[in-house]
Order: C-alpha cells, then sequence, then structure tokens
C-alpha cells in the first residue's frame, strides 16, 4: 500500500477513534439493563470464574432469563480487568471493534474491488456512519459481531486467491464466532457462508480438500449453538420477541372475514392462513429496512438505536447511493453479486422478530451501503464541475455537523430515560444513607435495580453467588413493586418512585442528568 | 413476442384489479405536510439546546434546514417500499427497482420524462386532493412498469422470476385487500 493511501487511512481510523470513544463514559447517558448485566456477569467472571448465576465459564449467559451469547461477556473480562467496573468498561470492547471494523472495511473492498480510492471512501463512510457510530458507542454485541463477519468474508476472499488451508479455516473460525456473539447472526452468517461458497463455486471446487476441512470446523463449532437453540432457554428468546404471534393472526383475520365482502369471505379460510399471513408479516418486517424514512431521515424509532431525529444515515446519501447502484455493475463480477446478495440477506435476521425495522438486528447494512455511498461519491468527485463539488463538500460537512450537534447536545437531554438514567445516582445515596439501616427496600418500578446495585457498589460477586443472591433479594437489598407493604419491616431505608406518598421521613432525592426527579428516599418505621 | 404480450395482458389484469379495489376506497391516506410541522420542529428542537449559545440552535434549526428536511421526509414516505408494495404488487415493485437499475441500458428519450413525470406525481400527491393525486400517481407506475418489456427478450431466468412474482401478486392483493398504507376506510356497497 502506498505511503498516500497509508496516511488517508490512518487520519480516517483516527476519526473514526474520536467518534467512538470521546465520551462514552458519559454519552449515552446511563447505562441499559443489558449493558449492565454484560458488565457484571463478566465482572463475576473475572473474580470467580462464574456468572452471576453461579454457572462455571458458561458458554450461554441466563442473565435476566434471556439466555445471551458468550463472546461479549468474554471480550469485556480484560475490558474490565484494564480500567475497572465502570461504563467505559462495559463499552470499550464495542467501540475497540467498531473502530477497528473501518481499516477492515477499506481491505475488503480492496480485495474486492482491487480499487484503492474507493476502499479509501468506503473506509470513510463507515468512519462517520452514524448508524455504526450509535452501536460503537454503547455497550452492544453487533458491533463486534459484524467485525467477525467482515474479517472471516476478508480470510475467505484472501483464502481462494492464496489457496491456503489456515486461510480457510480461520475464515471459517470467525464466521462461527460472529454467530457467538450477536443472534442476528445466528440467521444471516450461515446465509452469507452458503452465498459465498456459491458465487465463488469455481474456486471452492478448486480447493475442495481445504473448503471441507474448513467447513467441518465450522460445523462443529456451531453444534452446541445448534443444540442450544431447540432447547427451552434457547428458544425463549425467540419466542418473547417474534413477529409471529398467533393472537396477532387471529385478530388479523377476524378484521379480514369482518370487513370483506361474502365471497372472499369464503376463500379467507384458504388465503389467509396463519403461515401465508405470516409470510405477509414477514414481506412487510423486511421492506422496511429498505424504507428512506428508516435509512435517511427518521431511522429506529427506539431512542438507544438511532438519534431519531435523524435517519440511520445522512439524509444526502440518499442521492449518492443511488447513484452508486446505477454504478455498482462497473464493479468485478463476482463482487458484485456478492455486495448486492449481502445488502439483500441483511434484513433477514430483523423479520422473524418485532419491531421492524430494527437498526440494531440489521448493522450489518451498514458495510454495502457504505459501499454503495462510496460508489456513488467517487464518481461525483470525478465530475469536472467544481461548484458540484464544492456544493456536495458542504452539504457533506453541514450534515456531520448536525449529526454531532445532535449526538453531543440533544441525545443526552432526550433520550437519557432510554439509556435507564438515574439508578447510578440512585445507588450513590444509597450508599450514601445506608449503613444505618439493617434492610434497603428499592422500587422495581424501573425494572431490574438490582443488577444496578450491583454494579455501582461493584458487589462481592464471590458473596452474591455465596448467599444465592437474586432478582428479588440479596444481602439487605429487597427490590419490591410499589403498592408492596413497606409498613411492617421494622426501620427500613426506602426508595420510592417520585410520585409514590409514603408514610415516613423524607432523607434525599435522586435526580438525572437534566434535574428531573425520579426517586425519592425515605426512612420508614422509625419510632415517631 | 407471445411472452411479451402475455406479460402485457397479466400485468394489465393486475393493475386494473387493483385499480377496481381502490374504487372501494372512502378515504385515500393524504400525504400532504401541514406547515405547522416545520415550525414546530424547529421550536421543539431549539428548546433542547436552551443552554447552549443563541447561534449553534440557529444554524442547525431553522425554517430552511428543517423545512426541507421535513418536506423531504414527506416526499419519502410515498416511496417507501411497504406503500408502493400495496399499489404496484410485489411483480410491479420487482419490475420498477429492475429497471431502475437499468437505466444506462433504455436508449429512449421517453424513458428519462417517465421518471420525471413519477417523481411530479409523488410532489403532486403532497399538494393535491389524495385522491386525484394517488391514482395519478398509480397510473404513472403502472404505465413505467410496461418498459420491461425491453428487457425479457432471451432471458429465461428473469421470464421465470416475473412470472412467480405475479402469481404471488395474486395472491399478495387479496390478502391486502384492506390497503391500509393506501386507504384510511375501504367500503363496498
Amino acid at each position: 500500500m502506498k505511503n498516500r493511501s497509508f496516511w488517508i487511512l490512518t487520519v480516517i481510523t483516527l476519526i473514526a477513534t474520536i467518534l467512538r470513544f470521546y465520551q462514552i463514559e458519559s454519552n449515552p447517558p446511563g447505562l441499559y439493563w443489558d449493558e449492565t448485566a454484560y458488565g457484571y456477569d463478566a465482572y463475576s467472571l473475572l473474580k470467580t470464574g462464574s456468572d452471576l448465576h453461579g454457572h462455571f465459564l458458561p458458554l450461554f449467559f441466563e442473565s435476566f432469563g434471556d439466555w445471551k451469547l458468550p463472546v461479549y461477556f468474554y471480550l469485556l473480562v480484560p475490558s474490565i480487568a484494564l480500567f475497572s467496573l465502570s461504563e467505559f468498561a462495559v463499552r470499550f470492547p464495542s467501540a475497540f471493534f467498531g473502530v477497528l471494523t473501518v481499516p477492515l472495511v477499506f481491505f475488503l473492498v480492496k480485495k474486492l474491488t482491487d480499487n484503492k480510492n474507493l476502499s479509501l471512501w468506503s473506509a470513510f463512510f463507515m468512519a462517520i456512519s452514524p448508524w455504526n457510530i450509535q452501536f460503537a458507542r454503547g455497550g452492544f454485541e453487533s458491533t463486534p459481531g459484524l467485525f467477525f463477519v467482515l474479517l472471516a468474508l476478508f480470510l475467505f476472499l484472501l483464502a481462494k486467491e492464496r489457496k491456503k488451508l489456515v486461510f480457510f479455516v480461520t475464515s471459517f473460525v470467525f464466521f462461527a464466532l460472529s454467530m457467538y456473539t450477536y443472534h442476528a447472526y445466528r440467521v444471516f452468517t450461515p446465509l452469507l457462508l452458503i452465498s459465498s461458497l456459491f458465487i465463488y463455486r469455481k474456486e471452492v471446487k478448486k480447493n475442495l480438500k481445504k473448503t471441507a476441512i474448513a467447513l467441518t470446523v465450522f460445523l462443529i463449532l456451531s453444534l452446541p449453538l445448534a443444540s442450544f437453540t431447540f432447547t427451552s432457554e434457547g428458544k425463549s428468546r425467540a419466542i418473547s420477541q417474534s413477529a409471529f404471534k398467533k393472537e396477532d393472526y387471529q385478530k388479523a383475520k377476524f378484521e379480514y372475514d369482518q370487513k370483506s365482502k361474502k365471497p372472499l369471505r369464503f376463500l379467507s379460510g384458504y388465503i389467509f392462513t396463519e403461515p401465508v399471513y405470516y409470510s405477509y408479516v414477514a414481506l412487510k418486517g423486511y421492506l422496511d429496512h429498505f424504507s428512506p424514512v428508516f435509512l435517511f431521515f427518521q431511522g429506529d424509532q427506539i431512542g438507544r438505536h438511532s438519534q431519531v431525529d435523524m435517519g440511520q444515515l445522512y439524509s444526502y446519501q440518499i442521492i449518492v447511493i443511488a447513484g452508486g447502484l446505477l454504478l455498482f455493475k462497473s464493479l468485478p463480477g463476482k463482487s458484485k453479486w456478492l455486495i448486492i446478495i449481502f445488502l439483500l440477506l441483511s434484513p433477514i435476521p430483523a423479520i422473524i422478530v418485532a419491531p421492524t425495522p430494527h437498526a440494531h438486528r440489521t448493522l450489518q447494512m451498514t458495510f454495502p451501503l457504505a459501499l454503495l455511498t462510496a460508489l456513488g461519491a467517487q464518481k461525483l468527485f470525478s465530475l469536472k464541475s467544481r461548484l458540484l463539488k464544492v456544493a456536495f463538500m458542504l452539504l457533506m460537512a453541514f450534515s456531520f455537523l448536525s449529526f454531532l450537534h445532535l449526538m453531543f447536545i440533544h441525545y443526552p437531554r432526550k433520550f437519557a430515560a432510554d439509556w435507564q438514567i438515574g439508578y447510578k445516582e440512585m445507588v450513590k445515596q444509597v450508599e450514601k444513607f445506608q449503613d444505618g439501616y439493617d434492610k434497603v427496600y428499592i422500587t422495581n418500578i424501573n425494572q431490574v435495580p438490582y443488577i444496578y446495585v450491583l454494579f455501582f457498589e461493584k458487589y462481592s460477586p464471590k458473596t452474591f453467588i455465596d448467599e444465592k443472591g437474586s432478582g428479588d433479594h440479596f444481602n439487605k437489598y429487597y427490590f419490591i413493586d410499589p403498592g408492596e407493604d413497606i409498613y411492617n419491616k421494622g426501620r427500613i431505608l426506602y426508595i420510592a418512585p417520585s410520585w409514590q406518598k409514603v408514610d415516613g421521613k423524607w432523607l434525599a432525592a435522586v435526580n438525572d442528568n437534566s434535574g428531573k426527579h425520579l426517586y425519592s428516599l425515605w426512612e420508614v418505621g422509625s419510632e415517631k | 413476442m407471445k411472452s411479451k404480450i402475455f406479460l402485457i395482458i397479466v400485468l394489465s389484469t393486475l393493475y386494473i384489479f387493483r385499480l377496481w379495489q381502490m374504487s372501494g376506497c372512502q378515504s385515500f391516506n393524504s400525504f400532504h405536510l401541514n406547515p405547522l410541522t416545520v415550525k414546530i420542529a424547529v421550536e421543539s428542537q431549539r428548546l433542547i439546546d436552551d443552554n447552549t449559545d443563541k447561534i449553534t440552535p440557529r444554524i442547525f434549526h431553522n425554517k430552511i434546514t428543517t423545512g426541507v428536511f421535513e418536506n423531504a421526509k414527506n416526499l419519502q414516505t410515498i416511496f417507501n417500499p411497504s406503500f408502493l408494495v400495496s399499489v404496484v404488487n410485489p411483480a410491479g415493485l420487482f419490475i420498477i427497482v429492475y429497471l431502475l437499475i437499468n437505466i444506462p441500458r433504455v436508449k429512449s428519450t421517453f424513458f428519462p420524462v417517465h421518471l420525471a413525470y413519477i417523481f411530479i406525481s409523488a410532489l403532486f400527491m403532497t399538494l393535491i386532493n389524495p385522491k386525484v393525486g394517488f391514482y395519478n400517481f398509480a397510473l404513472a407506475l403502472y404505465t413505467f412498469s410496461f418498459w420491461i418489456i425491453k428487457f425479457i427478450e432471451k432471458r429465461l431466468a428473469l421470464k421465470i422470476l416475473l412470472l412467480v412474482l405475479i402469481i404471488f401478486s395474486f395472491w399478495y392483493y387479496f390478502l391486502d385487500w384492506q390497503m391500509k398504507t393506501i386507504c384510511n376506510e375501504i367500503f363496498f356497497s
């Protein structure tokens, strides 16, 4: 790689680093419950070798009963060892792999297209991608998952070129690893692998033995995951998030029959069957991910997944991606099929679960979209019109600055509740007052407060496991519904929601970063 | 030649069937943008910038930039694939995407004019009566899809794919009888 390209890529990677690491301990504001669970389970692994349920070096983590995949937990162990149990440590692996994805995109696109300029443009658009930045800044397992998929693909392309067994095997190992990183890749990775093997079938035939060995390794590594998928624990997450619910089908059929003319009502028993309805739901879910409003204007409406006030990508990208689509036929033969199939397969993991569109489950779309943007931008900047180039650069700069403004000024204020802001402040107040009480009762109105007490107090995982702690109670902490009786427990410290009227002595308030009152600390049951 | 005639007949049947279904629509979805939307968006965004300097909110949240953004967003709701598939069916949507990707290969001056007509029809939907605007847009899309005739000669894979999608589209029209993305209220007397 020539010096100029090296330095440009270095600058791009530096930009990516700043965008992903700057203030990640405080923006996103607060740790949402999955991040906290990741952090504390990893802390427990570091201290005891077991998760907080006492399972030694588990392959699947029970967590809140949603049975999370293991890779992010194990990535967190060195991070927590280095940075201590903190917001930064929990988000570090995601940001780190988010940064590494940028130079990887350069090398992958160069391998696919042999076009250095296009590769640099692709890396640049990935570096500033709002979609990728959003997930790299939070403790999301999809970011390292995407890195592993792209690395696996790169190694696969390298393997077919160099014909070395080590590249085949490591490629397939990373394909398998991605499936243990995030649920979406359990669906996406096998589809991508099959497609890649089909597209490059001639090369695979020439290296049949090596491919067979690598595939065997992949299948062996995937066996535990495949068998886990069919257990009740493995199915629990899919069932809870499923887009295919019988009650939705029954409601839709009833509505269809009520509003249809008689001939259709007769036919509906044959046309409006359950599998047919679910495929209709899946089609709608699939198409939602190609909605221009989702991609360029409004984004995922879940506050943790986008800035919400803008699309998953910049608005101007609609023009360059359209240009990129017209130009993609100019790419080398098989590469263009791989890229388009990559894009078309990307939304599939999201169509079997609700809601849609879902930016987290389709993070893999960022790669082909960055490449298509780069194709369009490269063409635009090769035109003779200086005015057009300057105008486009100004548009890009303004969009980027708007994004930074939204991310650093609006987002922490507007979407603090999506990140469970207030828990850290609540635990700090509890630590200040708890010494004088034998029992501390904490409301669970905002769900799973126990994990935040464990995390921010750095409670000993060994003690928690030994005393068989749970989400309802451990040590002197009790986690209760607001309606529960607190008046016959003796003298207690009670952390109530701000709106609850309590017959006791008010001690302190807990406010969030905007000053909004969230909880109140009360002494209850003291002698009057 | 036979396959072209067959395709014209089948596509026409699909579109006429859908137009007949739409005749039951009592209230078409409106794509008008309320001008107040821009004002509300500007003010709500500026409220969040309460503690910053006075210049920054004005640069990022003003009626010009927000107006362009909101109007573009409103226009893009018309090109939402869920809406388009309801209008032109899955076969029609595939055909339109295929034609757009193959724009450089269509050697006809009328083709870009037809494309421009679709865009202008979409723009009209945001301005005029929803029913008239919608029918105009639907007809623009239906007539545009017939350009596929230029591509199906000697392309067996494309013909087979189209046939499968057309069968799928008839099923889709029955399932999507209520046309929720097109119609607020549907009634056949």
